[in-house]
C-alpha cells in the first residue's frame, strides 16, 4: 500500500472523525470539555500535516493526491447532471493549512476550556467550520461546495447560539446570522442552478463555458451569493448588534472561516466566470462594498465589531482582486490579511476597548500580525495589494477605487488597533500565549509563498530564490508586470494609513460625532436595517391582509355566507313558487272534481235517483223505439 | 397493500377493550392497527423494490393487477405501481404507521381513531394505485370522509364547523371530477373508465354539442378536473377551508392531510393531466407556472405573517403546493421528476414538523407564541429539549431546501426544470423561498432560543417512542438528500414517457 492510496483514507477518517467530533463535543462535550478540545485540537493537527504533506508531493510534481467523483443526481441529461467529489487542487491544501492552523492556534493559545463553560460548543463549531472549509475548497463540483458554505453557516450559528439560551438578543443575532448567511447560500445556488441549466458545467475539469446569455444571470448570482456570504453591505445592521459569544472564537468561526468557504467558492469557478464575462462588473461591485464596508466599520465604537468589517472589507477586496487580477493576486492578498489578522487576534485575547501598552512581548507581537495583515513590504498581503495595484495602473478611474480601498482599509486597521485595549498575557500564560502569533506572522512572509523576498514588488525579481507556490497553486500565469507607481502607492498608503491612524487618535474621537447623525447613520450601516425593517413590516401588513381579508374574510366568509345567502334566496323563490303551483294545482283540481261531485251528490240524496232512473227508462225506451223503426 | 389497512379497521371493532382493563391501558387493538398499518407498509415497499428492480433490468416500469368489476359498465379493479405513484406509495407506507406509533398515548376515542386513519390509508393506497377512473374516484370520495370525521371528533373548540364547511369543499370539488369523469368516459367509443386506453391523446379533437355550438371534451374535463382539484388542495385564494381546518384538527390528522391526502392529490393532477389532457396542460402550462410561483410568495408572505404554528404550517403547504404546481407545469423532465420527488420529501418534512407541533403542544397546552410583548408562549425550548432542538432544525432544514437534504433535490430539479419554461417566474420562486426562509427561522428562533419563561412548565425532551417515530423520517431525509438517485432512476422512465406526446 503506497502513501498515495493510503492518503485519501486518511483524509476521509479525520474529515468524518471532524464533522462527528463536532457532533459529540456539542452532545457530551460540556461533561468534558478539556478532552473535547484536546480530541479537535489533534484533528486539526493531523488535517494541517496532511495539507501540508500534499502541498509538498504535488509542487514537486506527484500526481493528484485526492481526485475523484460520482453522479449524485442524474435528472436527464450528462450536461445538467449533479456530481459530487474531490478535487485536491494547490490552492486548496494551501487554505486548509492556513484554516486548520489559525484555527489550531486559536485553540492552544486562548485556553478556553477552563474559563468558558461553552466551550464545547466552540470546539465543535470550530471543528464543523473547518471541514466544511476542507470540503469547501476540495470540491469537485459547485454542489458540494455550497454544501460546505452551508455546513460552515451552521458552525457560526452553533457558535453563536452558544448563550442564546439565555438572552433574546443573542438568540436575536444567532437567526440574523443564520438567516443572512443562508439567504446568500441560496442565492449562490440559484445562480448554479440556472448555469446547470444552461449547460455550464461547474465541475472542477470541465471546460470553461462559452459566454452564454442564460447563464449570464446564472453567473452574476453566483458572484453575488458568495459575495453576501462574507456578510459586507449592505448587510452590515448586525453590527450594531451585541452577541455574548466570545468575540476571538466568533470572529474564526462565524466571520473568518465562511470568507475562505465563499472564497473557496469563487475562486474555483473562477475559470468559467471569467469566460461568461460576469467578472469586470463583479470586481467593481466588490470593491464599492469592500469601500462601503469599510467607511462604516470606520465608525464602529466597539473594536469585535470593527475587525469583523475590516475582515469582510478585505474579502471583498480579495474578490475584486480575484475578478481583476486572478487568483495568484487575490490569493496572496487574502492569505496574508488572514494570516496576520489571525495572529493580531491571537496576540490581542478577546478584543476590548481600551488603552494597551504595546510595549510588551504580547504587544509586539500584535503589532507583527497587524503589519501582515496590512500590508507591510516584504509579506504576503503587500504583493497582493501590489499586484492588484499593477493590474488597475492602465486604468485610472481603477486604480484611484483601489488605492483609496487600500488606504481606508490600512488607515481603518491601525486606527482599531490603537483603541484595542493590549493586555499582556505573557504573565498569565507563558510562552504559548504568543507562540502561534508568532508562528502566523512568520508565515506570511512572501519568501515562503512566492519564492521572492518582495513578492514581486520589486522590479527585475532580483531577490527570487525559487518557484512560486501560489502561482503553481492558482495554475494561473504571471499577473500583470510589475507598475512603478504601483510602489508608490502601496509604500505611501501604508505610511499614510499608519502615521494618521496614529496622529488621529483624539481627534477622532471629537470628528466622530460631528455630525453625530452622519456616524451613527454610518456605524448602524447605511440605514439599510430600518428601511429593511420598514420593508418587512409591509410584507407582515400584506400577508395579514391576504390571509385574514382576502382568504378568510372575502373567500371563505364572504363566498360561503353569500352562497348560502343565494341557496336561501333561491329556496324561498323555489318555496313561493312551489306554494303558488301547488294552490292552482288546487283550485284547477276543485274546479275540475266540483261538477260532478255535485252530481253525485244530487244522485246520492235520493230524489234525483229516482228521476234518473225515469230518465234512464225513458231513454231506454226511445232508442229501443227508433232502433225497431231503422231495422 | 390497498385492503389490508380495511382489514385493521375490522380489527378495531373485533379487538376491543378487554374487561376490567382501562382504556388508556388496552394496547391490543392499537397493535392490531399498528401491526396492520406496518405490514401494508411493507408489502408497500416490497413493490417499489420490486419495480425498482425492473426498472434497473429494463423491463417495462409497472407492476400491476386487473380484475372486471362491473363489466356492464366497463368499470374493473385496475390498480399499478410505476415510477410516477412509487413515491406516494412509499410516502404512506412511511408516514402512516408512523402517525399511530404518534398517537399511542391517545386515551379515549382511540379505537376510532386508529379506524378512521386505516380507512384513509387504505383510500390513499387506492388513489395513488387506481387505474380506473372510477375505482379512482370511488378511493377519492371515501378518503374525505374519514377526515371529516377525524376532525369533527377529535378536534378543536370549532371542529364541527371546520369539518362541515371541509366537507361542503371537498362535495363541491367531487362533483366537478365526477363531472369530468363523466365526460371523458362517454366521450370515447367504448365507454371505458381505464386510464390505459384514454391515454395518448385519445381526447384530443373529439368535441360534443353544447346549445348550438361544440366543445372539446378534453378542455372542458380539464377545466373541470383544474377546479376539482382547487378545492381539495391548498391554492391560494380558495384554500380558506385549508387554514381553518388545519387551525382545528389534532396534530395527527394534520400530518394525515399535510402529508399524505395533499400529495396524493398533486399526484392525482399530474397523473389525469399529463395522461389525459397532455394538450391542454400544454396550453396551460405559462399560466399554470405564474399561478404556482405567485402561490410561492404568497404563501410565504402569509407565513411572514402567522401567529400561530399551524397557521404557519397551512401556509408552509400553500407555498410548497406552488412550488411543486411550478415543477409539475414546467413541461419539462427535470422539473416534472422533481415535483414527483419533492412530493415525497414535502410530505416526509412536514409530517414530522406537525408530529413535533403534537409533541411540544402536548407539553406546553398551547398552540399560539407570543411575538411581541413578556408573555410569550415558548422560547427557549432549545435549552431544556435539545434533542428536539436538533431534530426540528433537521426537519426544518430539508423543508427550505438545505443542501445535503431531500428538500434540496426536489427544490433544486424544479427550479432547474422551471428555469427553461419561464426563468422570470423561477426568480420569483427565489424570492419567495428567501421569504419563507425568514419566516421559518423566526419561528425557529421564537419557539427554540432565547429565555425560557420564567415560572413555566418544563417541557423535557424527547422520550424513547418519540425519538423512535421522528428519527426514521429524518433519517429517511438525509438519505434522500444523499442519495436520491435510485428514485430518481425509478421515476425518471415513466416521466419521460408521459412527456413523449407533448414533445
Amino acid at each position: 500500500m503506497t502513501f498515495s492510496s493510503l492518503f485519501p483514507v486518511l483524509f476521509a477518517a479525520i474529515m468524518v472523525t471532524l464533522a462527528g467530533g463536532a457532533a459529540l463535543a456539542l452532545a457530551i462535550g460540556a461533561r468534558k470539555p478539556a478532552s473535547a478540545g484536546w480530541s479537535v485540537s489533534v484533528l486539526l493537527f493531523g488535517l494541517a500535516v496532511l495539507a501540508t504533506i500534499a502541498i509538498v508531493l504535488e509542487f514537486e510534481g506527484a500526481p493528484a493526491l485526492l481526485s475523484g467523483s460520482s453522479a449524485w443526481v442524474d435528472p436527464g441529461g450528462d450536461v445538467r447532471s449533479m456530481r459530487l467529489g474531490l478535487n485536491g487542487r494547490g490552492a486548496a491544501w494551501i487554505w486548509i493549512l492556513v484554516t486548520s492552523a489559525t484555527t489550531l492556534a486559536f485553540m492552544v493559545s486562548l485556553d478556553l476550556h477552563s474559563n468558558d463553560r461553552a466551550a464545547h460548543r466552540i470546539y465543535a463549531a470550530a471543528a464543523l467550520g473547518v471541514a466544511g472549509c476542507a470540503l469547501a475548497w476540495l470540491s469537485y463540483s459547485a454542489w458540494s461546495g455550497l454544501f460546505a458554505n452551508g455546513i460552515l453557516v451552521v458552525a457560526g450559528t452553533i457558535l453563536l447560539g452558544t448563550h442564546s439560551g439565555g438572552s433574546n438578543e443573542d438568540a436575536h443575532f444567532a437567526f440574523r446570522y443564520a438567516f443572512e448567511r443562508f439567504s446568500a447560500v441560496l442565492i449562490a445556488l440559484t445562480g448554479v442552478l440556472a448555469l446547470a441549466w444552461d449547460g455550464v458545467e461547474l465541475a472542477a475539469t470541465a471546460v470553461p463555458a462559452q459566454e452564454s446569455k442564460g447563464a449570464f444571470p446564472g453567473g452574476w448570482l453566483l458572484c453575488i451569493g458568495a459575495y453576501l456570504m462574507v456578510r459586507p453591505f449592505p448587510f452590515l445592521g448586525w453590527s450594531g448588534a451585541k452577541s455574548r459569544s466570545r468575540s476571538g472564537a466568533r470572529i474564526l468561526v462565524s466571520e473568518l472561516l465562511p470568507a475562505v468557504g465563499a472564497y473557496g467558492l469563487l475562486h474555483y469557478a473562477e475559470p468559467k466566470l471569467r469566460a461568461l464575462g460576469v467578472f469586470p462588473g463583479f470586481g467593481a461591485a466588490a470593491i464599492a462594498g469592500a469601500l462601503l464596508t469599510g467607511l462604516c466599520g470606520v465608525f464602529q465604537r466597539e473594536p469585535s465589531r470593527a475587525y469583523s468589517c475590516w475582515l469582510s472589507a478585505i474579502y471583498c477586496t480579495g474578490f475584486a482582486a480575484l475578478a481583476w487580477a486572478g487568483p495568484a493576486v487575490s490569493d496572496a492578498l487574502l492569505l496574508g490579511a488572514t494570516l496576520g489578522f489571525s495572529a493580531f487576534l491571537l496576540a490581542i485575547g478577546e478584543p476590548e476597548r481600551g488603552v494597551g501598552t504595546w510595549a510588551t512581548p504580547t504587544g509586539m507581537v500584535a503589532l507583527g500580525g497587524a503589519v501582515v495583515a496590512t500590508g507591510m513590504f516584504g509579506f504576503l498581503s503587500a504583493a497582493g495589494h501590489f499586484g492588484m495595484l499593477s493590474e488597475a495602473a492602465n486604468t485610472p478611474w481603477r486604480l484611484a477605487v483601489v488605492a483609496a480601498n487600500f488606504l481606508l482599509l490600512t488607515y481603518f486597521f491601525w486606527k482599531t488597533a490603537w483603541e484595542t485595549a493590549c493586555p499582556d498575557r505573557t504573565r498569565k500564560h507563558g510562552v504559548w500565549a504568543v507562540v502561534p502569533s508568532v508562528i502566523l506572522t512568520l508565515a506570511g512572509l512572501c519568501v515562503i509563498w512566492m519564492g521572492s523576498f518582495s513578492g514581486g514588488v520589486l522590479p527585475g525579481e532580483s531577490d527570487r530564490l525559487g518557484r512560486s507556490l501560489l502561482e503553481w497553486a492558482s495554475a494561473a500565469p504571471p499577473g500583470a508586470p510589475p507598475s512603478g507607481s504601483a510602489d508608490w502607492i502601496l509604500g505611501g498608503g501604508l505610511v499614510v494609513g499608519l502615521v494618521s491612524s496614529l496622529w488621529s487618535r483624539a481627534a477622532w474621537q471629537k470628528w466622530s460625532k460631528t455630525p453625530p447623525r452622519v456616524g451613527r447613520f454610518l456605524a448602524s450601516g447605511y440605514g439599510v436595517d430600518t428601511a429593511g425593517a420598514a420593508v418587512f413590516r409591509m410584507i407582515v401588513a400584506f400577508g395579514k391582509l391576504s390571509e385574514r381579508t382576502l382568504a378568510i374574510q372575502l373567500w371563505s366568509e364572504g363566498v360561503v355566507k353569500l352562497s348560502w345567502a343565494g341557496i336561501q334566496y333561491a329556496a324561498r323563490i323555489t318555496l313561493r313558487v312551489d306554494t303558488g303551483a301547488d294552490r292552482i294545482v288546487a283550485r284547477s283540481a276543485r274546479r275540475l272534481i266540483h261538477a260532478p261531485a255535485k252530481l253525485l251528490q244530487v244522485v246520492q240524496s235520493g230524489d234525483f235517483q229516482w228521476y234518473l232512473l225515469f230518465a234512464a227508462l225513458v231513454g231506454g225506451a226511445i232508442l229501443v223505439h227508433y232502433l225497431r223503426v231503422s231495422s | 397493500m390497498i385492503l389490508l389497512p380495511l382489514l385493521g379497521v375490522a380489527g378495531q371493532i373485533l379487538f376491543g377493550k378487554p374487561r376490567g382493563v382501562k382504556a388508556k391501558d388496552s394496547a391490543l387493538h392499537r397493535l392490531v392497527a399498528i401491526g396492520t398499518s406496518i405490514f401494508a407498509g411493507i408489502i408497500g415497499v416490497v413493490l417499489v423494490v420490486r419495480l425498482y428492480a425492473q426498472v434497473g433490468a429494463g423491463g417495462a416500469a409497472g407492476i400491476s393487477e386487473h380484475l372486471d368489476w362491473v363489466g356492464a359498465f366497463a368499470i374493473s379493479y385496475a390498480v399499478r405501481i410505476d415510477g410516477l405513484n412509487a413515491l406516494l406509495v412509499l410516502l404512506i407506507s412511511v408516514v402512516f404507521p408512523v402517525l399511530l406509533v404518534s398517537e399511542w398515548g391517545r386515551e379515549r376515542g382511540a379505537r376510532g381513531l386508529n379506524g378512521l386513519f386505516l380507512c384513509l390509508q387504505s383510500s390513499l393506497y387506492g388513489i395513488v394505485c387506481a387505474q380506473d377512473l372510477f375505482l379512482l374516484f370511488f378511493f377519492w370520495t371515501l378518503s374525505a370522509l374519514p377526515i371529516y370525521f377525524l376532525v369533527s371528533i377529535w378536534g378543536g373548540e370549532e371542529r364541527e364547523r371546520a369539518g362541515f364547511r371541509y366537507m361542503m369543499t371537498a362535495s363541491v370539488g367531487n362533483a366537478l371530477l365526477f363531472c369530468a369523469i363523466m365526460v371523458v368516459y362517454y366521450a370515447v367509443d367504448p365507454n371505458t373508465f381505464l386510464l390505459d386506453q384514454l391515454s395518448d391523446g385519445r381526447l384530443s379533437g373529439i368535441r360534443f354539442g353544447f346549445l348550438g355550438g361544440s366543445v372539446p371534451v378534453a378542455s372542458l374535463a380539464f377545466t373541470l378536473l383544474c377546479l376539482s382539484m382547487v378545492l381539495r388542495v391548498p391554492v391560494w385564494p380558495l384554500h380558506g377551508w385549508f387554514s381553518y381546518l388545519m387551525t382545528q384538527a389534532p396534530p395527527s390528522v394534520s400530518v394525515a392531510l399535510c402529508g399524505g391526502f395533499i400529495p396524493a392529490a398533486i399526484y392525482l393532477f399530474v397523473r389525469l393531466s399529463y395522461g389525459l389532457f397532455p394538450f391542454s396542460l400544454s396550453d396551460l402550462s405559462p399560466a399554470l407556472v405564474a399561478i404556482g410561483a405567485f402561490n410561492v410568495v404568497i404563501g410565504a408572505v402569509g407565513a411572514v405573517a402567522q401567529r400561530d404554528f399551524r397557521m404557519f404550517v397551512a401556509s408552509l403547504c400553500v407555498t410548497h403546493t406552488g412550488l411543486i404546481l411550478v415543477g409539475v407545469s414546467s413541461l419539462d423532465a427535470v422539473g416534472v421528476v422533481g415535483a414527483v420527488f419533492q412530493l415525497f420529501a414535502f410530505g416526509l418534512g412536514v409530517s414530522g414538523l406537525m408530529l413535533f407541533f403534537g409533541i411540544l403542544r402536548d407539553r406546553a397546552k398551547s398552540s399560539g407564541f407570543n411575538l411581541d410583548g413578556p408573555e410569550a408562549g415558548y422560547g427557549g425550548v432549545a435549552s431544556e429539549a435539545p434533542v428536539m432542538a436538533v431534530v426540528t432544525a433537521l426537519i426544518v432544514a430539508s423543508l427550505l431546501g438545505f443542501p445535503g437534504f431531500g428538500g434540496f433535490i426536489g427544490n433544486a430539479l424544479i427550479f432547474m426544470g422551471g428555469y427553461s419554461v419561464h426563468p422570470g417566474a423561477v426568480l420569483i420562486l427565489g424570492i419567495g423561498s428567501l421569504l419563507l426562509t425568514l419566516a421559518t427561522f423566526s419561528v425557529y428562533m421564537r419557539i427554540f432560543l432565547g429565555k425560557y419563561p420564567e415560572g413555566a412548565k418544563s417541557t423535557g425532551d424527547l422520550v424513547i417512542r418519540e425519538r423512535g417515530f421522528l428519527l426514521p423520517l429524518v433519517f429517511l431525509l438525509v438519505l434522500l438528500g444523499v442519495y436520491p438517485k435510485p428514485l430518481l432512476d425509478m421515476v425518471r422512465p415513466s416521466v419521460e414517457a408521459l412527456l413523449q406526446l407533448i414533445h
